[in-house]
């Protein structure tokens, strides 16, 4: 039981770490390497993530993944997207949410099962650190620093 | 046969999820909500439904609220979502209970259907009054929001969205049918059925920027029990002596009468300062619920954490006073006082000011303080309980405080 306890402790002292390093990194939108859409505006990308409006340019349905709840690179995202702190976004979204508008973004707990997921579905799309983008996604949106 | 249909869904509903716990997403919110208050003879409350108000020296904890919802994507295209609510009521049972269990179905991203139990898109705080954390007030404004008790429908809507380069365009037609209660003084409660509910609402969405319009038609779909027995009362009166009777008989059968409802509002918050506004008009074919013009508009800011709004709303119906029948007698005197507690039961001519304040404790957890000074012109009023009812000494001025935490999870 003490071993789990310990085990625990370190693996989210890990997650923590990693997660810390890669938020100071820009971050940058990423959709699977044959999505046809070469890139995304700001204006768009807020449509998709406050579900306004859950698709690309092209007219294709987008699967929009998300972080989970506090993760630290969800808040550094939502609020540099949208110029908004992280409680009215939440607000925001409580009244989508709640009024059964839309629902949540599929919320994934890594940057590495954001990846994953992007590169393996052609409607998905995420956000990572520059520094994580691999050659199985493709970037559509970079934020200026 | 509506009950039965929810709990149908709902149990469908339920069932797929156990099979697909792995895709089931649960949220839910709650609101501890206390409001004082120094009237000694109108109980302070902020929706017509509510059994329980505030009085001096009597707190009232009716706005408090806690709800679950579930969300399950069975397909890309096709999601369940069903929502339960707890809160004060004169009456617990299921079908107040849900407040939606609907499928989603989005054809393409400009078409999206559900079809069950949705929320009701009247105003345009209607669906989420209830969830605290997602408004910055400390309740919705009581002379725009009160008069309504229905918040969802049981039938279907159809939305269309087109995104423009700096906004989205969403047109959504609803039909269906709903029902709430209206809890009145002398333990009067009445389950309004609205049948036959048509409505259209559009709405223009840009980063700041929120404008809205709807309207909605429905009909009556029942008669409450007292009203009945005034029409029975009134039949045999003959017209000499009350030439108004006939009108009054009329205005009575509510059953079958239609209602419309019109409102536009616009909301403007660009993270530092806020605009809000709705104005509404409520007509019908009976004088109960005629000609009825409410309105509110808020100005504020946000200042780090906290969150400020001052707000003027007001209420004003053109309702006809009965002159009642032309000889007294007791008999004749208390069902002329019957007739006008129902015919004027929406005579309304009131105004408050609210200073609202919000501080953001957590990402989800806020607390909120709301302070309203109210004018009431008419008094008793829908909007509020009474003390000494048969008194003329009515509070025409008091103010209320509310207290809340809120949090969504």
């Amino acid at each position: 039981m003490r071993l789990q306890v310990f085990c625990c402790i370190i693996l989210k002292l890990l997650l923590f770490t990693t997660c810390s390093a890669n938020a100071t990194d820009p971050l940058v939108v990423i959709v699977h390497r044959d999505n046809p859409n070469p890139q995304l505006s700001q204006h768009q990308i807020v449509d998709l993530y406050m579900g306004k409006y859950t698709a690309f340019p092209d007219g294709t349905l987008a699967k929009v993944l998300d972080y989970e709840q506090g993760h630290p690179l969800r808040t550094l995202f939502l609020t540099t997207l949208t110029g908004r702190p992280i409680s009215q976004i939440n607000a925001y979204w409580s009244q989508v949410k709640f009024s059964g508008k839309a629902s949540f973004p599929q919320a994934y707990q890594s940057i590495d099962a954001i990846l994953e997921e992007v590169a393996s579905t052609p409607d998905a799309i995420g956000y990572v650190p520059a520094t994580a983008v691999t050659e199985d996604v493709k970037v559509v949106y970079r934020f200026v620093q | 046969m509506r009950s039965t249909f929810v709990m149908f869904l709902s149990l469908l509903w339920c069932l797929s999820l156990a099979l697909q716990a792995d895709e089931l997403k649960v949220d839910g919110f709650a609101t501890l909500d206390i409001n004082i208050s120094n009237s000694q003879t109108a109980g302070i409350r902020h929706v017509i439904s509510q059994p329980d108000v505030s009085y001096l020296g009597e707190p009232s904890f009716a706005n408090s609220s806690i709800g679950l919802q579930l969300d399950w994507q069975s397909s890309s295209q096709l999601q369940w979502v069903a929502q339960a609510v707890l809160k004060e009521r004169k009456e617990y049972k299921l079908d107040y209970l849900i407040q939606m269990a609907f499928a989603r179905y989005t054809l393409t991203p400009n078409w999206q259907f559900r079809a069950g139990r949705t929320g009701l898109d009247l105003y345009m705080m209607t669906e989420y009054r209830d969830i605290g954390f997602a408004f910055n007030y400390g309740h919705p404004p009581t002379e725009f929001y009160a008069v309504v008790p229905h918040q969802n429908l049981d039938g279907f809507d159809v939305t269309y969205t087109y995104p423009f380069a700096q906004s989205v365009l969403s047109y959504k037609v609803f039909a269906g049918r709903s029902n709430a209660p209206i809890v009145s003084d002398n333990d009067f409660i009445w389950d309004v059925e609205l049948e036959s509910i048509y409505g259209m609402s559009l709405s223009l969405q840009s980063q700041n920027w929120l404008i809205r319009s709807n309207y909605t038609t429905t009909k009556a779909g029942n008669t409450n029990e007292q009203q009945g027995q005034l029409l029975r009362a009134l039949q045999p009166i003959p017209d000499d002596l009350w030439p108004t009777r006939q009108a009054l008989i009329e205005s009575l059968q509510i059953k079958g009468k239609r209602f419309n409802y019109f409102t536009v509002g616009a909301m403007y918050d660009d993270s530092q300062w806020i605009l809000q506004g709705e104005l509404a008009y409520i007509d019908s074919h009976s004088e109960v619920l005629n000609h009825l013009k409410a309105g509110y508009v808020s100005a504020g800011m946000h200042q780090e954490d906290d969150t400020w709004l001052l707000t003027f709303s007001a209420a004003k119906s053109n309702n006809r006073v009965d002159p009642g029948p032309l000889l007294s007698t007791p008999e004749l005197d208390v069902l002329y006082h019957g007739v006008i507690r129902h015919t004027n039961f929406y005579l309304i001519d009131q105004h408050t000011w609210s200073l609202s304040w919000r501080r953001d404790l957590t990402s989800t957890l806020a607390v909120k303080v709301q302070l309203d000074h109210t004018q009431a012109n008419h008094l008793p009023s829908a909007f509020y309980l009474h003390k000494n009812l048969s008194s003329s000494k009515h509070d025409k001025y008091f103010q209320s405080l509310g207290l809340s935490l809120n949090w969504v999870f």
